[in-house]
């Protein structure tokens, strides 16, 4: 009975395709936008808590650089103060790489010519707590050494995603909460016009020996679908836009690699608009009773 | 299978029904008759719970009326079974799913109820009509939907509003015919109408006799009495 019950509630989405429809897109707009906002409150947590406060510097030398000085300038910046990571790249180790990712096929340039690719280092520093001048001098010191083109490096990012994680971390509750009444109110409102549209049908079943649970189970269990849909669309979506944004963000200058989202959030981003949602429809079944 | 003592029921200060006794066997008929505002659908709305019993006491198909819980009622209306006076089908719906729904509503397996209502709409010559929208169908045949869906669950009682409201006299005879047929296979059966020469047509039936209650009543035409069903 029950699942017979539950299944006429599902078959009557498809009685009224565009009411349906709307609702499931009301969800997944409220969803997609709290779930968004959420993820990026989580993701930078992480990558807060990942890299904390590690300070990245790509230092490129110009092209041609004397090999000779090259090393021992790379060394001496290995050996600088708060250096926790150190990754060099040489031309020809660059080289190396483009070749393999040719397929072996490249040639040399030239045979003598100058390898155009520079030499590269990159350096991550623990900088000391609350020194906000460390990063700049640090920048100025590696800017300055002979032979270095250019340095790149990622505090601006640090900054950003802090103080974006600072705002987001007082945020959850209230956008938990905005989303609970949104997707209530969408879902409730809903079940409130069927109930209106069918009052004759349902008084008439209750006329004939109906339970107020036999009126109310099909509702309910409609309103958790529309739910269930709306959310489960919103959060594949955010799947998607999470690998591509993760994928932007790990490469220069950002260097922001982003830990996956816990998978509490996936969870809890679906059940909970679709708990609230059968709530609503039970809510707005048990006013209509006589 | 109706038990009723003292039965009392006003609306607002206007007394309807006035100190009403009576009881009615398994298996029983009786008419219950009147003039037009006399309380018969009063006292049929009460019987089926629709309305809530004010004063003296009721019993309906072994269900006790007084602190009716609303959370028992649809136990109430599965063992009595009510042909309203304006049908209260569904237009838009099949002849067969309008006398199906008792059974789909208390969860009764499609076979079952495939088997149930092919023989209400034989006993009520409407398996022809089985796949119609009720809209299509002429006042009579509205009438006998009514009157299938209220036996295709087998009450234990069933009560009739002015059923034969709609018919000419033919088929108001072929209808209680039918009624008092279903009352021989045990269901007890009272019939509000206010037609006499359907009530002489079964002499031997029982009659109750409701009289206007109210000395002061106000008088009352058939147009009122069709705008007091709303809920
Ligand atoms: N819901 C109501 N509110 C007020 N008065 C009502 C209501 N229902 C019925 N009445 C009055 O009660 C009296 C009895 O009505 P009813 O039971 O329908 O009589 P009958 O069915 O015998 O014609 C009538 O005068 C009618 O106007
Ligand atoms: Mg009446």
């Amino acid at each position: 009975m029950t699942a017979r019950l539950i299944l006429s509630g599902l078959a009557d989405l498809f009685r009224r395709p565009s009411t349906s429809l709307s609702v499931i897109l009301g969800v997944f707009a409220t969803v997609f936008l709290c779930g968004l906002l959420a993820l990026a409150q989580v993701g930078l947590d992480g990558a807060l808590a990942k890299g904390q406060g590690v300070l990245r510097f790509q230092v490129y030398w110009k092209p041609g650089a004397d090999a000779a000085l090259t090393a021992r300038q790379m060394d001496w910046m290995r050996a600088l103060p708060g250096v926790i990571e150190a990754k060099a790249f040489t031309p020809e180790a660059a080289m190396a790489v483009m070749r393999g990712s040719l397929g072996g096929a490249a040639e040399p340039l030239l045979p003598g010519a100058v390898n155009p690719l520079p030499y590269t280092l990159l350096l991550g520093f623990a900088p000391p707590e609350h020194d906000d001048k460390f990063a700049k001098e640090t920048l100025e010191r590696l800017t300055a050494v002979d032979g270095v083109a250019e340095v790149r490096y990622n505090p601006a990012a640090i900054d950003a995603a802090r103080s974006l994680g600072l705002l987001g971390a007082q945020a959850v509750l209230p956008l938990g909460a905005i989303l609970a009444l949104l997707v209530g109110l969408v879902v409730g409102n809903t079940v409130r016009l069927t109930l209106l549209r069918r009052r004759e049908e349902f008084e008439i079943m209750r006329l004939v020996g109906a339970a107020e649970s036999v009126i109310a189970l099909p509702l309910v269990a409609g309103a958790a679908a529309m739910g269930f849909v709306g959310a489960g669309l919103a959060a594949t979506a955010l799947a998607f836009l999470w690998s591509a944004v993760a994928g932007q963000l790990a490469a220069a200058p950002l260097w922001l690699s982003l830990a996956a989202p816990p998978g509490w959030l996936w969870i809890s981003l679906i059940a909970a608009p679709t708990a609230v949602s059968a709530l609503a429809g039970l809510a707005a079944a048990m006013e209509s009773r006589p | 299978m109706i038990e009723v003592q003292g039965l009392r029921h006003c609306f607002g200060r206007r007394e309807v029904l006035r100190d009403l006794t009576f009881s009615l066997e398994k298996g029983g008929f009786a008419f219950l008759t009147g003039p037009s505002g006399a309380g018969k659908s009063t006292l049929l709305r009460i019987l089926h719970g629709s309305l809530p019993l004010q004063e003296g006491r009721a019993v309906a198909a072994g269900h006790d009326l007084v602190g009716l819980r609303p959370s028992k009622l649809h136990q109430l209306r599965r063992d009595v079974a009510m042909v309203f006076q304006d049908f209260k089908i569904l237009p838009e719906r099949s002849v067969a799913d309008n006398v199906a729904l008792p059974l789909v509503v208390r969860g009764t397996p499609a076979a079952r109820i495939k088997r149930r209502v092919s023989s209400a709409l034989t006993a009520l010559r409407l398996t022809e009509l089985a796949n119609r929208p009720c809209a299509e169908l002429a006042g009579g045949e509205q009438q006998r939907v009514a009157i299938a869906r209220a036996v295709v669950a087998g009450p234990r009682l069933m009560l009739a509003d002015e059923p034969t409201g709609n018919l000419d006299w033919d088929l108001s005879l072929r209808l209680l015919d039918i009624l008092r047929q279903f009352s021989a296979h045990g269901t007890a059966i009272l019939m509000a109408t206010h037609n006499q020469a359907l009530v002489a047509a079964a002499p031997d039936a029982r009659i109750i006799r409701l009289e206007r209650a109210a000395p002061d009543a106000a008088p009352t035409s058939d147009a009122a009495d069709d705008m007091e069903e709303a809920p």
